[in-house]
């Protein structure tokens, strides 16, 4: 709770501080108050949980993710001062934005009633809608902000409609309520849930871009700014995933296995699709879109076995997409901090003789995102298939086979950057005065190597 | 208070052509009303169940629907106004920047 209120509060700040001449300090400020957050967030979890009126719980589960989250935007906040350069006179605005999004990020995975999740999931959409159009002159930019608005809506008018047919059927949006009615509900008015179970589940699956419903996705990450490319594909959807999987815990008992076969074969959809159509892609970003897709595909994979365990599984896969995706973005925005360019592979030819630093931080997030061992994203799916094996073997080997077609298009930028001769008229050379940009992506280093040598340190 | 189904059958043909409204037109404004129309339709749904169940909650989430649209429009008005300034149109269709 102190969380949510000192984010909402430091969001405030950062609106006014853009408007009083305080923009220089708001990057540094915005990193000591997300430190402080997640400080506030470990204190308070040592008292056990917290229950606000049954509408938000505070408990361990949304704990981990609210962690997630907060560390994820703390590592894209470093960067934020050369990041946001496009558009120096509002970035008390876009760093604003960014704290409502995480208070969203609260409600949305410790909402413990239906009015919760809704508000959560809109508290989250709509200043991301303002991010993604933040570069007001690239009409690029214009257009990502425009698809993901009307996709955003859009997918809210299915969350809304299948919240009503719940009520309907349950009379109630307290979730505890509907898990003690289901077994009535599913007898009196079984049409009602099954509809408005499905309606929720297309929900969520356009908001984490999940098959098929994921075609918003590639544009709005092509064309928005890097460093909210980056917000999205990590914060927003671990936020996405945490809300999908307690929306799951919850309604297991109204869930039958006709509900698990849709997102079994969404998860073997979105995983071969994902990787297919990235190997084609010749745009960076684009490619990186794709990815985040597939990995959507492979936490599906360990949504489908509800135990103990999935909480903690489900966790460490996203630290590991997480810290990786953060690195590779970070690298992007070293090698093109001019906005106005494209991002094609050719940016990282010869990079290897240009840059070694950013070349090797580079390929060792590229291999764990495509899951070599020793690193985090190998044993992040070793577990997911791990546990996914004994009931469905035949989604394993799907997801096998797709592992072995990521790592082509991965290694298509290692090659690039190794091999390749640099070509003088389309790359720009890495700026050395970014130094935030540089320490982010050592701290991604550091951190990928620790938790792929030591999984244990993170405390799963 | 006519039968429930009534209500839902209504709300269930609204939510529909504002569905087929998002899918087919290319104005943008146009678009703008169709996601009003689909979160109209379910604010007609929930109204009609509270009613039927003598239940204020549901009534009371219609209120936060009509905020939460009431911002997503301002959101969506400033983005066609931005879309306006740089093509002069508010036509979807020449967004097609972002292909290979």
């Amino acid at each position: 709770m102190k969380t949510l209120v000192l984010l909402f509060i430091s969001g405030i700040f950062s609106l006014f501080g853009g408007i009083f001449g305080l923009k220089k300090i708001l990057p540094l400020f915005a990193t000591v108050a997300l430190a402080t957050a997640l400080g506030y967030l470990f204190y308070d979890s040592n008292y056990g949980l917290e229950n606000l009126q049954n509408m938000l719980i505070f408990d361990n589960y949304s704990t981990t993710f609210i962690a997630i989250a907060i560390g994820s935007t703390l590592l894209i906040t470093l960067m934020s001062a050369k990041g946001y350069s496009y558009n120096p006179e509002s970035i008390g605005d876009i760093i604003g934005l960014m704290f409502f999004v995480l208070c969203g990020v609260v409600c949305m995975v410790s909402f413990n009633n239906m009015v919760m999740l809704f508000l959560g999931i809109e508290i989250v959409s709509i200043p991301l809608y303002v991010m993604v159009g933040s570069n007001r002159n690239n009409l690029r930019s214009n257009e990502a902000a425009l698809k993901y608005f009307i996709m955003g809506a859009f997918a809210t008018g299915f969350l809304l409609f299948g919240m009503a047919l719940i009520y309907g059927a349950t009379r109630s949006f307290d979730l505890d309520v509907i898990r003690s009615f289901s077994a009535t509900a599913l007898q009196t008015s079984p049409t009602y849930v099954s509809i408005g179970l499905l309606f929720i589940t297309v929900a969520f699956a356009f908001k984490i871009a999940a098959a098929p419903f994921h075609y918003w996705s590639p544009d709005v990450y092509q064309g928005s700014p890097t460093l909210v490319t980056a917000f999205m594909a990590t914060v927003v959807k671990t936020a996405g995933l945490g809300a999908f999987l307690k929306f799951i815990i919850y309604l297991s008992p109204m869930l039958g296995s006709d509900w698990y076969l849709i997102i079994a074969i969404m998860s073997a959809a979105t995983m071969l699709f994902a990787n297919i159509v990235a190997v084609m892609q010749d745009d960076f970003k684009r490619m990186m879109a794709y990815s985040s897709i597939s990995h959507v595909g492979y936490v599906l994979m360990a949504l489908l076995t509800v135990n103990k365990e999935t909480q903690s599984i489900v966790a460490f896969y996203l630290i590991a997409y997480s810290l990786a995706t953060i690195g590779i973005f970070a690298c992007v925005l070293l090698l093109n901090p001019d906005h106005n360019k494209g991002n094609g592979f050719a940016m990282f030819n010869g990079l290897g003789k240009r840059s070694p630093i950013i070349a090797v931080i580079l390929t060792i997030c590229l291999l764990s995102l495509s899951g070599i061992p020793p690193l985090p994203g190998f044993f992040a799916k070793f577990s997911i298939f791990k546990q996914a094996i004994s009931d469905h073997l035949w989604l394993v080997l799907v997801a096998i086979c797709s592992s072995a077609i990521s790592i082509y298009y991965y290694f298509r930028a290692i090659t690039a950057m190794f091999f390749n001769k640099p070509d003088e008229t389309i790359i720009a050379q890495p700026t050395d005065k970014n130094i935030a940009g540089y320490v982010v992506i050592s701290i991604t280093f550091v951190a990928l190597l620790l938790i792929g040598v030591f999984p244990q340190i993170i405390g799963l | 208070m006519p039968p429930i189904d009534h209500y839902i059958w209504l709300s269930s043909i609204l939510f529909s052509i504002g569905v087929i409204g998002v899918l087919i037109r290319r104005n943008g404004i146009v678009l703008l009303m169709c996601v009003e129309l689909m979160l109209n339709a379910v604010n007609l749904l929930f109204t009609a169940f509270a009613t039927n169940f003598q239940d204020s909650a549901g009534q009371v989430f219609v209120f936060f629907i009509m905020v939460v649209a009431a911002a997503e429009v301002a959101v969506g008005l400033a983005i066609l106004v931005m879309i306006y300034r740089n093509t002069k149109s508010v036509d979807i269709s020449l967004l097609d920047k972002l292909k290979q």
